[in-house]
C-alpha cells in the first residue's frame, strides 16, 4: 500500500482554484483497486483560509485561529467540497489536514477522512491540548475511531495528541493498522521532540504511521519539520522505525507499507498480547511491605 | 532428586554464610561517606553501572565487584545508584558443573532451561547474599541504592524483584517486574500486580524492572502516584541497536515528565548476549542539547558507570509548565479505560460526549 504526504512547503496559492492544481500537480493518483492513502499536515484549512484572505489580516497564529472559529459554515462545507471532488478524481483514501471546527457552540481542531469515491467517512477530533491551545479555548474531544479500508483499519492522531500515548494504544487496540497523523511543529524544535511523538507510540503499539509536517508560515508563525512515514523497528532498514522520511523541500513524500512483515514481526513480538491491565487498575502508595520480602 | 542435589542448598548457604559475608565487607577500608547527609532537591547525584556480568565461583568476587561499584558511585558524589536487572546472576557460578554448563551454552534451547526451579533452590540463599550485600553498602557509604532486581522465590511462585535499600542500609521497598517477555513466561516466572513508588528524601522513586518501560502504562501509573525519579534495571539478550534501544526508557521520560536512570547488565552468559548503556535521562527541555540524554555510556558492551546531578525543582517547575504535556481528558478515559484493554469498547461509537468527568485513569 502507498503512502503519500505532502507539506506545502515552498507553496504560494492564493485562491480555492490555485490550491486545488498546485495539489493536483503533486500528487499521486491511487490504484483503481485500493487507492492510495494520501495525508496531509496540520493547519491546513487555516493555511489556506490566510492565504485565501478570508481571515482579514491577522496579526499573529493565535488571532488567526481565533478569526478562523468566526468562518462561517458555508466556508467549511467548500472546504470539504473540494477535498471530497479530489478524492474521488485521484481515488485516494484522504486526510486533508486540520480545520478549527465550531460545533455545538465549542471550538474543536479536527480532521476529516475522505473515501475514494468521494464520500466523507467521518472526522476525528484533537483530544488533548496544549497550555496554548487551552489558552485559545480549544474543547477536547472524547472519542478515537477507527475505520475500515481495504489496507487495513484506519486512525488518526491529531496534531498534540502524538504526545498523548493513550490515543496510540486506543487505536491500536481497536485494531488500527494504520495511523495517519497531520502535524504542524513550530521551526527550530528539536528532532527528538518529534522522535517523543508518533515515532514512540507506532514502536510501542506496532501499526504504521504517517506522520505529515506543515512546512509554511501561518501569520508571522513558522512551522517545520521533517514529514515520517514509521513502521516497527525490526522491520525497517537499520532499525530505525522510519520507512520514508522528508518533505522540507516541497516534493510530496511516498512509501510503501508492507502489511505482511507488520505481521511478521509482531508474530516474533507480540507486544499488545503482553500487556498486563490487571496492573494498571491497582495503584498502591507505597508497594510491598518490606518487612514481607522473602 | 540425587543426595548430592538436596545437599546443594545446605553447602551453597555454609559457603555463603552471613557470617563470611559480613566479615569480608567489613575488612574494606576507608569508608567514611555520608552522600545524603545534606541533601538539596537542586542537586540530586545520581548514578547508573553498566556491569558486565561474569560467573563467581567465591561470594567474596561478587561482594568486591559490588562494592567497587560503589566505592566508585560514592567517591563522586552520588546520593543515588542503580544496579542492573538479574544482579545474582553472577552467583550461579556457585553452583559446581555451571562453568561447564556456560561452555555448553549455544548449542543447546536456553528456553529450555529450568530456570524457575533452580532459583526456587538458590533464590533463598541468593536474596539474603543481596540484601546483607547491599543493605551493608548503602549504610556503609551513606547513599541510596537500587540493587537491581533479582529472581526470588515468594511462596509457590519465583518473581523478578527490584530492590531499593536507603542510606541507613533499610528496604525501602522493592517492585516486581509487571510486564514479563515471553522468555520470562515459558521460564513460569510469576509478573507483579502492581506498581509502587517509594517517597524519599531523595524525591518519589520507583523501580519497574526492564520490560515494563515499553509500556507507556507503567510510567503513566507511576507519574501519577508522584514519582520523580524513574530507575530500571535492564538485561537485555539482543543485539546492541540505537533505535531498539530507544524503545523503552526515554520515550516513557518524555511522555511522563520524569527523570529516568538505566542501569545495563551487559556480557555473555549461558549463550545470551546481553547489551546495553546505562543512562541518566530526563526531559527535552532538561537537557543541555534538547535531546533528554543527560548521561549515557559510549559503548553498549563493556562495564561503564555514569553519574549526573537532577534538578527536582526545575523537574517540577516544568511539569506544572509543559507546553505540550500534562493535560488530562476525563472523559475520553472514562470511556475506554479500563474497558480497551479486554475488547469491551465497540469498534464504532456514537458521537463524542465530554459530559462525562471522572479523572481515574483506570476506571
Amino acid at each position: 500500500m502507498q503512502a503519500t504526504t505532502l507539506s506545502f512547503a515552498e507553496s504560494s496559492f492564493c485562491s480555492p482554484a490555485e490550491y486545488q492544481v498546485w495539489l493536483e500537480a503533486r500528487l499521486p493518483a491511487g490504484s483503481p483497486e485500493m487507492g492510495a492513502l494520501l495525508v496531509l499536515p496540520a493547519y491546513l484549512a487555516l493555511l489556506a483560509a490566510w492565504r485565501f484572505g478570508d481571515l482579514g489580516n491577522p496579526v499573529s497564529f493565535e488571532e488567526a485561529i481565533s478569526l478562523s472559529a468566526g468562518l462561517p459554515d458555508r466556508w467549511h462545507e467548500n472546504w470539504l467540497e473540494l477535498h471530497r471532488v479530489l478524492a474521488r478524481r485521484l481515488k485516494a483514501w484522504l486526510v486533508p489536514g486540520t480545520a478549527f471546527v465550531v460545533e455545538q457552540g465549542r471550538l474543536f481542531h479536527t480532521c476529516s477522512l475522505f473515501s475514494p469515491d468521494g464520500d466523507l467517512l467521518g472526522s476525528q477530533r484533537q483530544l488533548f491540548l496544549t497550555r496554548e491551545e487551552r489558552k485559545l479555548g480549544l474543547s477536547r474531544g472524547c472519542e478515537l475511531r477507527v475505520w475500515e479500508t481495504p489496507f487495513g483499519r484506519l486512525g488518526i492522531i491529531v496534531g498534540t495528541d502524538a504526545w498523548y500515548p493513550e490515543a496510540g494504544r486506543i487505536l491500536a487496540l481497536q485494531g488500527a493498522e494504520i495511523i495517519c497523523c497531520p502535524g504542524a511543529l513550530p521551526k527550530g524544535e528539536s528532532r527528538w521532540r518529534q522522535i517523543s511523538g508518533i515515532w514512540a507510540q507506532v514502536q510501542q503499539n506496532q501499526f504504521f504511521a504517517v506522520e505529515s509536517q506543515l512546512v509554511a508560515d501561518i501569520a508571522g508563525q513558522e512551522f517545520a519539520a521533517e514529514s515520517l512515514v514509521h513502521a516497527p523497528c525490526e522491520m525497517t532498514e537499520g532499525c530505525t522505525g522510519i520507512v520514508a522520511r522528508g518533505g522540507l523541500y516541497g516534493s510530496a513524500l511516498s512509501a510503501t507499507l508492507d502489511r505482511e512483515a507488520r505481521r511478521k514481526v509482531i508474530t516474533s513480538y507480540p507486544l499488545l498480547r503482553l500487556l498486563r491491565p490487571g496492573a494498571y487498575s491497582v495503584i498502591t502508595e507505597s508497594g510491598g511491605a518490606a518487612s514481607e520480602i522473602p | 532428586m540425587k543426595f548430592r542435589e538436596r545437599l546443594f542448598p545446605f553447602r551453597l548457604s555454609w559457603q555463603t554464610r552471613p557470617a563470611v559475608v559480613a566479615e569480608y565487607l567489613q575488612s574494606k577500608k576507608n569508608i567514611v561517606r555520608s552522600n545524603c547527609e545534606k541533601l538539596d532537591p537542586r542537586q540530586v547525584v545520581a548514578g547508573a553501572v553498566q556491569l558486565e556480568v561474569k560467573l563467581f565461583s567465591d561470594v567474596r568476587e561478587y561482594l568486591d565487584e559490588m562494592h567497587r561499584f560503589t566505592a566508585l558511585a560514592a567517591g563522586e558524589g552520588v546520593q543515588l545508584l542503580v544496579f542492573p536487572e538479574l544482579n545474582s546472576l553472577q552467583l550461579l557460578g556457585l553452583i559446581p558443573g555451571i562453568s561447564k554448563l556456560a561452555q555448553q551454552a549455544g548449542t543447546e534451547d536456553t528456553a529450555e532451561l529450568p530456570v524457575t526451579e533452580l532459583f526456587r533452590l538458590v533464590g533463598p540463599v541468593f536474596g539474603r547474599i543481596v540484601r546483607q550485600t547491599f543493605s551493608w553498602l548503602a549504610q556503609a557509604y551513606g547513599l541510596y541504592i537500587m540493587a537491581g532486581s533479582f529472581l526470588v522465590p515468594d511462596g509457590g511462585r519465583v518473581v523478578n524483584r527490584a530492590l531499593l535499600f536507603d542510606a541507613g542500609g533499610r528496604l525501602a521497598g522493592f517492585q516486581d517486574k509487571v510486564h514479563l517477555t515471553v522468555q520470562e513466561k515459558k521460564w513460569g516466572l510469576t509478573s507483579g500486580d502492581s506498581l509502587a513508588v517509594f517517597p524519599t528524601p531523595l524525591g518519589v522513586l520507583a523501580a519497574p524492572v526492564c520490560m515494563d518501560a515499553t509500556y507507556f502504562e507503567t510510567f503513566r501509573l507511576l507519574e501519577r502516584q508522584g514519582a520523580e525519579i524513574v530507575m530500571v534495571p535492564i538485561a537485555n539478550p539482543e543485539q546492541y541497536n540505537f533505535w531498539l534501544a530507544l524503545r523503552g526508557i526515554w520515550p516513557r521520560v518524555q511522555e511522563s515528565t520524569v527523570y529516568g536512570l538505566k542501569s545495563a547488565l551487559v556480557g555473555d552468559f549461558l549463550g545470551w548476549k546481553l547489551t546495553g548503556r546505562a543512562g541518566i535521562f530526563a526531559p527535552l527541555e532538561l537537557t543541555q542539547n534538547k535531546d533528554g540524554v543527560l548521561a549515557e555510556t559510549v559503548s553498549a558492551v563493556g562495564e561503564g558507570f555514569v553519574t549526573a546531578t537532577l534538578d527536582l525543582v526545575a523537574l517540577r517547575q516544568l511539569k506544572d509548565n509543559h507546553p505540550y504535556l500534562g493535560d488530562i481528558n476525563p472523559g475520553l478515559e472514562q470511556k475506554y479505560f479500563p474497558a480497551i484493554y479486554s475488547g469491551a469498547v465497540p469498534f464504532a461509537l456514537s458521537a463524542d460526549d465530554c459530559s462525562l468527568a471522572r479523572t481515574s485513569f483506570s476506571g
